[in-house]
């Protein structure tokens, strides 16, 4: 199956837009500040969203005592220890 | 067939894969309704050793609209558990079945009855109020054979379940009741009693019951009518509307499955997506065209106005001619939108159409299967149903024993348009077609008591139709 994403590209970019929630997301469970009102400051998060993902993009967290979290697309699995993110993930469903 | 196999995405998915619908007045018990949602097509009973059953990752429901909108006003949801009492084994049973305790029964699969109050649609995430009726209760084994699963007319009897809300429940195997020839229906039309009528003849030769033999899975309901109506009153009066009410059944599984390690199941998560339902027989089947067949499994009845325009002019109506020249000729001349089938499928009939009966649910068009409670039951079936003069079968709701392929197919031959256009005049044919197909010739005869459909064949000694 193809895609529009390389898995070079899916690598780099999940880390990358991982990396940036998870930034993005310790800096709203420091200022308790809602997701939605935290501006988005960087070109990092700027690259992640501007990234075309023609398959389902779904973020696995299957041990939250643990903090990894798994990103899937296309073929592809990533696996990232990011307690913070995992925390700020969890938020979103309360 | 009714709705086995009927679309490409459920065709893949058998555990999830409305069958048939079926919805009558109790004939044992009039003050009820008896309703049953088949899954689970073409069972093989000697499929073992994991015999069929129902997906513990499947959400099933049964829905009711009583006040004419095609939304569910009372919805059963159904949700079952399976327990593996022996991981050590690859039996299904290690002995003898003889009830539903046996510590020979390895396999066991329990369920619970949800009742909601409401509108509620899973598509559009909406609820009503919920009660949980019961659970816990237990499904009968496939049935197997003699050594494994004697008596069973007893074995599943035992897990007939009377609620303390009214309700009569049970869940499990039984014999497909429906009955079609499915092997030459697929072949390009072509119907055996007829097919040296056909494009491409050959001498006429009896129908063949193509599900003969094969079993499915179960969920028969029987609700007191007063659980149904609009107001909690009795129906007793035909020409009320309150007397009229839309069923139908779906199946429906959570938006994203996670397939875990090895030594874990796969888990299911999100909200509930439908992926199959079912009302009228061969609506979605022969109706609805392939391109839009998923979808339709997808959305809720009150969404089915972009389908009427397939009702109005079905394509089999189109068929016919060409497949059988010369025998439909003023079919083939009828170019009106067919107002007969859009009332029989998508509004139910109004009064003043039929003598004493109407199933008119008003104006929203939606495929549901119309009964209308206060017609009593026929003492004496007409397996064509309204076609047949008989009131109290399809598509007033729809009994076990109804003929719906022969009702539908003379229904699109154009057998039931004088109904709204009374200078037509049906081909002779209209009024003879048929599959050559009668209950008659099921393996298993149907019950005169809850849940009515046979028991299942047996896995050990069971025909197929040759």
């Amino acid at each position: 199956m193809t895609s529009t994403i390389s898995r070079r590209m899916f690598l780099t970019r999940a880390s990358t837009g991982a990396m940036a929630l998870g930034a993005l997301s310790s800096a709203s469970l420091l200022t308790a500040t809602a997701p939605s009102e935290v501006q988005a400051p960087t070109e990092a998060i700027e690259e992640a969203v501007a990234t075309t993902v023609a398959e389902p993009f779904v973020v696995y967290i299957h041990d939250p005592s643990a903090g990894e979290v798994a990103v899937i697309s296309g073929t592809q699995e990533v696996t990232r220890h990011d307690p913070v993110l995992v925390a700020h993930l969890l938020k979103l469903m309360d | 067939m009714s709705s086995h196999r009927e679309a490409p995405e459920i065709s893949k998915d058998p555990v999830a894969d409305n069958t048939d619908v079926y919805a009558f007045v109790s004939p044992d018990q009039p003050d009820t309704v008896t309703i049953l949602a088949n899954y689970i097509p073409l069972e093989e009973p000697a499929g073992g050793p994991n015999f069929f059953q129902f997906g513990d990752d499947v959400l099933y429901s049964i829905n009711i609209d009583n006040d004419g909108d095609a939304e569910p006003d009372v919805t059963y949801e159904f949700r079952f558990t399976t327990q593996i009492q022996n991981p050590d084994t690859f039996l299904y049973n290690t002995g003898p079945i003889t009830a539903l305790d046996s510590p020979n029964w390895n396999v066991r699969q329990t369920y619970s009855v949800t009742r909601i109050e409401g509108p509620t649609s899973y598509r559009r995430r909406s609820s009503g109020k919920t009660a949980v009726l019961a659970t816990d209760l237990m499904t009968p084994p496939c049935r197997i054979g003699p050594r494994s699963t004697p008596n069973y007319e007893a074995l599943a009897e035992a897990a007939v379940y009377q609620l303390p809300t009214g309700e009569t429940v049970f869940a499990g195997q039984r014999a497909e009741g429906f009955f079609v020839d499915l092997g030459s229906i697929f072949d390009l039309g072509d119907l055996r009693p007829f097919q040296h009528l056909h494009l491409i003849p050959s001498a006429d030769a009896p129908g063949v019951n193509g599900t003969k033999g094969f079993n499915v899975h179960t969920i028969a309901l029987r609700v007191p009518k007063t659980e149904l109506t609009s107001d909690g009153s009795n129906p007793t009066d035909p020409t009320d509307q309150r007397s009229v009410i839309g069923i139908w059944a779906t199946a429906n599984r959570q938006k994203v499955t996670v397939r875990l390690n090895p030594k874990q199941s796969s888990v299911g998560t999100g909200p509930w997506v439908q992926v199959s339902r079912l009302a009228n027989p061969l609506f979605n089947e022969v109706i609805v065209p392939l391109g839009d067949k998923d979808e339709w499994n997808a959305l809720d009845p009150n969404e089915d106005e972009q389908f009427l325009k397939y009702v109005q002019h079905p394509e089999l109506a189109a068929l016919l001619p060409v497949l059988y020249p010369g025998v439909f000729p003023n079919l083939a001349s009828l170019t009106a939108e067919r107002a007969d089938l859009v009332a029989i499928l998508m509004t139910g009939i109004p009064a003043g159409i039929i003598s004493g009966f109407q199933n008119y649910t008003g104006s929203t068009n939606a495929d549901l299967l119309r009964l209308n409670m206060a017609i009593p039951p026929a003492a004496n079936p007409n397996p064509l149903g309204i076609l047949g003069g008989d009131l109290a079968g399809f598509p007033n709701g729809r009994r076990v024993t109804d003929d719906v392929v022969t009702i539908e197919l003379r229904a699109i031959a154009g057998a039931t348009f004088p109904l709204v256009d009374a200078s037509f005049k049906p081909d002779a044919a209209a009024s003879l077609v048929t599959d050559g197909v009668t209950a008659a010739s099921n393996s298993m005869p149907f019950l005169t008591a809850f849940p009515y459909l046979g028991v299942p064949n047996e896995g050990f000694d069971h025909r197929h139709d040759p």
